[in-house]
């Protein structure tokens, strides 16, 4: 590994997990239709640029594995096998393993064996490829073509210069012999095409060159020479098969391919990535493949030079760039002559002049681009994304909060300045007028900056379905995931703090919550069961609800367990609501469960799932009815970097309370306070509701400080009141950490800078009620 | 930063030292300017609950929230009321950015490190190790503060503990 810059090793990781997770959920959505081509090609790009980056840093040790799940698939893309649960189970192994070794290779550490058990299964499935791909196995055309549609950045309409990672410079050379060989070799089998007796074989042979090319094309990350690949395999793959008009057709194409190929190695040599454009040679060879013969099609000539000059244009055959055909070649009768091999096979080595082609480069890239914008908007990635450091980003929303504040404070100024009496009227409006102009650009920038650290719910969302199947085999369930709304968007740090306590709901759901499918059918309800995950947004809210239709809270068990712990008395039990009885399985260590499994049972999860959800100043709540399952609704801030709050004074001081934790503001009358235990508390309405002094809470001198406003904060079904002086009004703050001034914990959660420049606290409500809970439980 | 100027000290040659001078509690004190990021007026300190004594509260520098020391606490010295003159000295020290409260600021002087002599055990009543050396200049003493002792991660560390 050492041998490798760490900055390469890290690239690799990066981009090879993010496939890896993509390719993760593509499986499972796979297993729902195994013959679905588009997935089962997406599947097999993924992992083939994984394998592809491995053996470029020699990790020979993932790349067996991921080779093995590749010439898998590859079967399955062939139709020779079709993926089953056994295939999908060894498959979904060989991802687990890839993760595994990855993980080791960030800690540097040496990559796990390959599991040569494994290996042999996923091989056996390629197998099925080897023995009939030079038969009958495909249909033209459905399992080929899918591949080919571009799925690369658009092509590049003029040459540009080759940019190679550091590490791949020393390779360049090596690799290009390697090219250069192999196209070499694929010439004189694209020579054998015309020879009625050997054509088959040639195909064959050209088949595996292509595999071979498309390795070392890979290397260089030059799209539109992948794409030469992937046709020209494809069309190797339909060749034998095809009819004898259609293979007329084919193999001058073939060989206009790869003297296409030829030419953009020519130019990689020099470092430079041939701009010459092959859109129609491609197109064609692809209509031609899917079995089409469309009159305007036939067209191609005898020989690799004359379909290079028709479908990519150079010298005279420029004209027949446009879709019209030739005159001349239009009133040609279908079958087209079949040349003399000797004579074909001459023109098609010697291939064509290189040096005469880049001069016509320019026309057919013109012609090209203007049939290239509708796919090009249909791709995804490529040019559109950029990767940037979070660090970067983070230092942008500080700089983007303290232009709020400038702006707030200039906001105020202004309209000091309307009072006084030297400022001429004219220039008064003209400061009010770029004040507010400033004003909205500075939300603008601000709603701006926050969008680029949002990021879809499906990031999190798409590991589910597996967690899923894994779990409908531990628990011999049968379990149907539906997931809504993963396009939300919500901030980068909620998407990182939501992912444990997802995963801990849905496993209760699936756990505890669904029934075996005997069960169901016993309940009258359908064998499998179904869970909900469904996201949306609330204003400036996201609210995620999980749902399963399975048996529901058992409101007796948990209580029965409460009373046991000593939680709540067995005689208050029955008046509690229902709600506050399900809300003691947040509590740390509360587990119904008889016995503790691999899934769950130990009490730990919703207290996760509670303290996550608390970081994000989230609500959760839970609402189950007996024998028809269960709703666990989680309500998040979409950030939790600006948060509406209220300011309240203390004294002199001025501290933010978040507004989503304000229940209602009260103003006790005297009478209803008093003291319980030498603990001050009062009641409002019904119920008695613990007071804490927000003086005594900030060490703050509690002499003459007139509290007559009681703020009731909640957080998850506690409440607590806090005095405070005075009600200043809401604002939306920007949420500042309280780095290196070295507190030791306390009621302040962080601070933020109030419109006149000064700093506030704010207030952590769950640290205050815990507060509060101590001082009354001690 | 202000290890640099132990590191002059250490060189043969006589280097110049480029000093912000500073007056706490009637002595004169001095620190590297390449340690000092800016000098601001006093502001309104925003107490934080539970933080060491000497932290006097925090404050907003252009939207960062930095604390703000007392030099006068961590000397030693008795307490005074804020003047006209009291500054807030905001220095980086070991990546982290802080503010001390001085009573006066004075100067920019440059001096020959050769006039800098490591500080005598008993020179005033302040911990010595806070000292990188004693400048003596005409009929005046400058005491050079070595930052990264006075307030680096291990001294605050240690002030956090002895307040717990």
């Amino acid at each position: 590994m050492s041998s490798f810059d760490p900055q390469i090793v890290q690239d690799f990781l990066t981009e090879s997990g993010e496939l890896l997770s993509q390719l993760e959920s593509d499986l499972v959505t796979l297993e729902q239709d195994p013959c679905d081509p588009e997935m089962l090609n997406q599947v097999f790009r993924a992992l083939h640029t994984i394998k592809g980056s491995a053996s470029f840093l020699s990790l020979s040790n993932l790349v067996k594995i991921a080779h093995a799940a590749e010439s898998a698939l590859n079967a399955a893309r062939n139709r020779v096998v079709v993926i089953d649960r056994d295939a999908m189970d060894a498959l979904l192994k060989a991802v687990d393993l890839i993760k595994e070794q990855m993980g080791q290779l960030a800690q540097d550490a040496h990559l796990s064996d390959p599991d040569d058990g494994l290996v042999a299964v996923l091989t056996a499935l390629g197998e099925g490829k080897q023995k009939r791909s030079a038969s009958s196995a495909t249909e033209p055309g459905t399992a080929s073509t899918p591949a080919a549609t571009p799925s690369g950045p658009a092509l590049a309409d003029g040459d540009k210069p080759l940019v190679l990672g550091e590490g791949k410079k020393d390779l360049l050379e090596f690799l290009i012999g390697d090219l250069d060989e192999s196209l070499s070799k694929a010439r004189e089998q694209a020579a054998r095409l015309f020879d009625a007796a050997a054509f088959r074989d040639a195909a064959s042979q050209l088949f595996d060159l292509a595999d071979a090319i498309s390795r070392s094309v890979d290397f260089f990350e030059v799209a539109p020479m992948t794409r030469l690949c992937v046709c020209l395999r494809n069309a190797s793959q339909a060749f034998g098969e095809a009819s004898a008009e259609v293979r007329a057709q084919l193999a001058p194409r073939i060989g206009a391919i790869i003297a296409m190929l030829a030419s953009k190695t020519d130019a990689l040599r020099k470092s430079v990535i041939c701009g010459r454009s092959f859109g129609q040679l491609v197109d064609r060879v692809e209509l031609l493949i899917s079995g089409e013969l469309p009159e305007a099609l036939l067209a191609a000539g005898a020989t690799a030079d004359d379909a290079l000059a028709l479908d990519v244009g150079h010298g005279a055959g420029g004209a027949a760039l446009t879709d019209e055909p030739d005159p001349a070649t239009r009133d040609l009768p279908a079958p087209i002559v079949v040349p003399e091999p000797a004579d074909v096979g001459s023109s098609v080595t010697a291939s064509a002049p290189m040096s005469s082609f880049p001069s016509a480069a320019p026309a057919a890239g013109d012609a090209r681009a203007e049939k290239e914008p509708s796919k090009r908007t249909a791709t995804p990635g490529g040019d559109h994304t950029i990767r940037v450091e979070v660090n970067r980003l983070e230092a942008l929303m500080n700089l983007v909060g303290e232009l709020v504040l400038q702006k707030n404070r200039i906001a105020a100024i202004t309209r000091q300045l309307g009072a006084v009496d030297g400022a001429t009227q004219d220039s008064r409006e003209q400061m009010l007028l770029a004040a507010s102009g400033l004003d909205r650009v500075t939300a603008d920038i601000q709603v701006a900056v926050m969008r680029t650290r949002m990021q879809p719910l499906e990031k999190l969302f798409s590991k589910y379905p597996r967690l899923i199947r894994d779990l409908c085999g531990k628990t011999g369930k049968k379990i149907e995931l539906i997931i809504e709304g993963g396009e939300t968007e919500v901030d980068k740090s909620v998407i990182e703090e939501l992912g444990d306590p997802l995963v801990h709901l849905l496993r209760n759901a699936a756990d505890h919550g669904l029934e075996l499918p005997a069960d169901r059918v016993a309940a009258g309800k359908s064998e499998t069961g179904t869970i909900t995950l469904r996201a949306s947004h609330e204003g400036s809210h996201v609210q995620l609800l999980i749902i399963d239709d399975g048996r529901g809270l058992n409101r007796d068990k948990i209580g029965a367990k409460a009373v046991e712990r000593g939680l709540v008395r067995a005689e208050d039990l029955a008046n509690l609501p229902d709600d506050e009885v399900f809300h003691f399985i947040f509590l740390p260590g509360f587990s119904t469960a008889d016995s503790v499994s691999d899934l769950s049972g130990r009490g730990v999860g919703m207290d996760v799932v509670r303290t996550n959800i608390e970081k994000l100043k989230g609500l959760i709540s839970l609402s189950s009815q007996q024998g028809k399952g269960t709703t666990v609704a989680i309500t998040i801030p979409l950030t939790v970097a600006i948060l509406p709050a209220m300011m309240v004074g203390v004294g002199e001081e001025v501290y933010a309370v978040p507004l989503n934790n304000i229940l209602e503001i009260v103003k006790p009358d005297p009478a209803s306070l008093s003291s319980i235990g030498g603990r001050s508390v009062m009641r409002l309405r019904d119920s008695v509701l613990p007071l804490i002094s927000a003086a005594e809470l900030f060490e703050l001198p509690a002499e003459g400080v007139q509290t007559p406003f009681a703020v009731v904060l909640s957080m998850n079904n506690s409440r607590v009141g806090l005095l405070v002086t005075r009600l200043i009004g809401q604002q939306e703050i920007v949420i500042k950490p309280l780095d290196g001034v070295g507190t030791r914990g306390g009621a302040a959660g962080g601070a933020t800078v109030r419109d006149d420049g000064g700093v506030s606290l704010i207030i952590d409500v769950a640290e205050l009620i815990r507060m509060a809970q101590g001082r009354t439980n001690a | 930063m202000s290890h640099q100027i132990s590191q002059h000290q250490a060189s043969s040659g006589p280097t110049q030292l480029q000093l912000v001078t500073f007056e706490v509690a009637g002595e004169e004190f001095a620190v590297d300017i390449l340690a000092v990021q800016e000098i601001n007026r006093m502001m309104d300190l925003t107490r934080v609950p539970q933080s060491p004594p000497e932290v006097e509260g925090v404050i907003n520098l252009r939207g960062k929230i930095i604390p703000v020391l007392d030099l006068r606490k961590r000397f030693g010295f008795p307490t005074a009321e804020r003047g006209e003159d009291t500054r807030i000295v905001v220095v980086e020290v070991q990546g982290r950015v802080l503010g001390f409260l001085v009573d006066k600021v004075h100067e920019v002087l440059r001096i020959s490190s050769e006039i800098v002599e490591p500080a005598p055990a008993m020179v005033c009543s302040i911990n010595a190790d806070f000292i990188a050396g004693v400048g003596k200049l005409n009929d005046r003493l400058l005491i050079l503060l070595d930052l990264q002792k006075l307030f680096g991660s291990a001294a605050l560390g240690a002030a956090v503990a002895t307040a717990a």
